[in-house]
């Protein structure tokens, strides 16, 4: 069963397998679906209604009560933040903002303004009180913005979900960008054999992976750029620098949280191959596949995985 | 359950989280918490609107704590106990958490035909109560309830939470009490949704028995709305909000309903209606026709509902909550040929369809208060709620308590929505047009 959906920015799908009758499969798609709505309705710093924008609004001088799983989520997004030394950054709003990628009208902003955007940027200024539960912004004008960390939670969430209720065959993916594989399909106990398409759901593909209770991620430029002055400006910025990474393109990560590898794909796009490979090698488990600008064209750095030959793949429904 | 070596993705997320959390702030971050009086609400139905919506808002009144939930659902249960924090103890039986805690008031956010037992049984032990809305199964019930109230001379509650949506106040006082619409002949209202309203049970749940609570099986807790023998279906769920802002709006109440609806798309087992078309006659003559289904969600006003109050002067329009709870607006288009006022002149307008229509604008008063502030804080100019009507609600409760004040939505109120949306659902199996008889009011 197959069912997919508007959410997210993009299309959320679920792919269910499992000895129940269709009726069944697709009451609980319809709930896992309101799930996910419930969670976007949470998360998103686009609604004035949502709860990550009533911390921005009362996070300073707060302290404000947090949701516990977003509370949660918020620690893995500072835990992240504190192992890649800053490359990984939900407070980076302002900076995306700055460099237009907001409204997706990318340009070059002054000095001034990049200054003044930088100064409103930094996890350090989010103060989490596990005790109280409770968050608080040590400095006026920060902001969170879990774009590049919710859409990983909210497919580990269903699939939490979708455990709970015994379905243990499942796939569930945003807009390609982040997908978790439970298990393995009937007809392939090997696992989901996923293309990898850093450029998202058409994008060119550059092989194929088979994922059993595995999550994949990838962050990638292809679709948001910019050129300016003969420039290439690519949408993934690096919160140290306040400017967007050049070189690397794109940056997919395979482990066994969906929102550990929605943020670690960003930040190792912002780290770049020789950064990754320090992460790699202290953190046990993180495979990762760099796509980098290279001359006219791109390499591909396979680290801790590989990937499989173009022929073994298809699509699997 | 879980495929991360043994760890549920959740508790996974969890354990990293523990590592960037401090274990606490200091006193900076108690202190904002610490200086207001306390006030302690049990929690009675730790579900999507006990946890989330009432708990959630709770927390976000300075003082407010929760020092107990009550569940028969284990898992509710034990979310709820992590939200609330620190302290708080947990019951599956209502009886031995009145009988136990010390509490300032207790909020009852359970199925439908619970309400009744568990509100006696909150005034017998003491204690004030928030009660959710519907307020009960039957008029029989609420009367049960109010002699309860009477007894133990504590406050009751009932949340219809619009009574405290500084637009609807807005609406009502610089619009429908002033004249503005002319006379009021018909009103439209809506709660359109497209989606089976049903509810996957968790497998750790399925085989739980729950019959000793009334419910034959974890399936019938779980999905109690879609039950007759629990629930009014949309009426009570949903309807009896919008009754309730009709009869608050036109200062009246109904006295005949006429209805049509059925079990038409959803055949799967469930005994309420899928849609329902209700007609209430009011003594001026107004006809208020509601809607409320759950094949098609169009709304047309950007929101799963709205209500449309038709004068012979112009016509108003509130559209409100779902999908999202802060957003809320109204529109007033005045009627061809009506004389303007001066102020519509002067008004923020847009183009609503094909026609021109006047931005409700709250902010362009202070407004009388809700819960003690005026309404035109509590809303910007473009509909967004500074404070959740869930919160507002509950802080006029607090009040309510400590000062021994009648809140706004009061069980009398909550009695006559509550009657109003099940005798629509009398008229639906009875295909009749049922006059209301105010002596079945009488206590």
């Amino acid at each position: 069963m197959r069912l997919r959906r508007s959410a997210l920015g993009s299309t959320f799908e679920l792919i269910l397998d499992g000895d129940r009758d269709s009726a069944t499969l697709n009451d609980m798609a319809e709930e896992a679906f309101e799930e996910v709505q419930r969670l976007e309705a949470q998360l998103t710093a686009f609604r004035d209604a949502s709860e990550v924008s009533w911390i921005n609004r009362s996070g300073y001088p707060g302290p404000v009560p947090v949701e516990p799983g977003l509370f949660d989520l918020l620690g893995v997004a500072k835990w992240v933040h504190q192992e890649t030394a800053g490359a990984f950054d939900v407070t980076v709003g302002p900076l995306v903002r700055c460099w237009g990628f907001h409204e997706r009208q990318g340009h070059v902003p002054s000095d001034r303004a990049l200054e003044e955007a930088r100064g409103r940027v930094g996890m350090q200024h989010v103060e989490l009180d596990g005790e109280r539960r409770a968050l608080r912004f040590t400095r006026p004008g920060i902001e969170i913005n879990l774009g590049a960390i919710g859409k990983g939670y909210v497919v580990d969430r269903v699939a939490d979900m979708l455990e709970g209720w015994g379905i243990h065959s499942a796939l569930i993916q945003t807009g390609g960008s982040s997908v978790c594989a439970l298990g393995a399909p009937p007809v392939e106990p090997r696992g989901w054999r996923l293309g990898v398409r850093p450029g998202g759901d058409g994008g060119e593909r550059l092989g194929v992976v088979t994922l059993k209770d595995r999550c994949i991620s990838t962050s990638g430029d292809f679709r948001q750029h910019f050129i300016a002055d003969g420039r290439r400006y690519g949408h993934i910025l690096d919160p140290r620098s306040g400017r967007p990474v050049s070189g690397v393109r794109a940056a997919t990560c395979i482990g066994k949280s969906a929102t550990l590898c929605d943020a670690l794909s960003t930040a190792f796009a912002v780290m770049g191959p020789a950064g990754t490979r320090r992460y790699c090698a202290s953190h046990d488990e993180s495979a990762v596949l760099l796509v980098e600008a290279d001359g006219g064209g791109t390499a591909v750095h396979e680290i801790g995985c590989s990937m499989e030959t173009e022929d073994e793949w298809h699509e699997h429904d | 359950m879980s495929t991360i070596d043994g760890v549920g993705r959740r508790e996974f997320l969890k354990g990293i989280a523990a590592m960037a959390a401090t274990a606490h702030l200091g006193a900076g971050m108690v202190r904002a918490q610490d200086e207001a009086p306390p006030f302690r609400f049990g929690l009675i139905g730790c579900g999507g609107q006990g946890r989330v919506a009432l708990m959630g808002n709770a927390k976000r009144i300075p003082g407010a704590q929760i020092v107990a939930c009550c569940d028969i659902r284990p898992a509710n249960l034990q979310q709820a106990l992590e939200q609330a924090g620190e302290g708080a103890k947990g019951f599956e039986d209502y009886h031995e958490m009145l009988g136990s805690v010390e509490m300032d008031g207790v909020i009852v956010a359970t199925p439908l035909t619970t309400h009744k037992d568990i509100v006696v049984a909150a005034f017998e032990a003491g204690f004030p109560v928030f009660c959710e809305k519907c307020m009960a199964y039957s008029v029989e019930d609420c009367k049960e309830m109010l002699r309860a109230q009477m007894k133990a001379g504590e406050i009751l509650q009932i949340g219809h939470h619009l009574r405290y949506h500084p637009l609807y106040h807005h609406a009502k006082a610089a619009f429908v009490d002033k004249g503005v619409l002319g006379d009021i002949m018909a009103v439209y209202a809506q709660w359109d949704r497209n989606g089976p309203w049903r509810r996957q049970v968790p497998d750790a749940e399925a085989a739980m028995d729950f019959t000793k609570w009334g419910f034959a099986s974890a399936e019938e807790l779980v999905n109690w709305r879609l039950y007759k023998h629990l629930s009014g279906g949309l009426m009570t769920e949903l309807g009896s909000h919008q009754i309730d802002v009709a009869m608050w709006m036109l200062g009246q109440e109904p006295n005949a309903v006429t209805a049509v609806g059925g079990i038409d798309f959803y055949k799967d087992g469930r005994t309420v209606p899928d849609n329902v078309r209700v007609i209430y006659e009011f003594p001026s003559g107004t006809k208020f026709y509601y809607q409320s289904l759950t094949t098609n969600a169009f709304g047309m006003f950007g929101n799963e509902c709205h209500e449309m109050f038709c004068g012979t002067k112009g016509t108003l329009v509130l559209s409100h909550l779902a999908p999202d709870p802060a957003s809320s607006k109204g529109w007033f288009f005045l009627e061809p040929g009506v004389q303007t006022e001066l102020w519509m002149d002067a008004a923020h307008k847009e183009t609503v369809g094909p026609k021109d229509a006047i931005i409700l604008d709250v902010t362009v008063t202070e407004g009388t208060p809700i819960a003690g502030q005026p309404y035109g804080t509590l809303m910007d100019q473009s509909g967004k709620l500074k404070k959740y009507t869930y919160q507002l609600e509950l802080e006029e409760f607090i009040t309510s308590v400590r000062e021994s004040k009648v809140p706004s939505c009061d069980g009398r109120i909550g009695m006559r929505s509550a009657a109003h949306a099940m005798m629509a659902n009398q008229a639906i199996e009875q295909q009749a047009r049922i006059p209301f008889d105010e002596a079945m009011f009488q206590l």
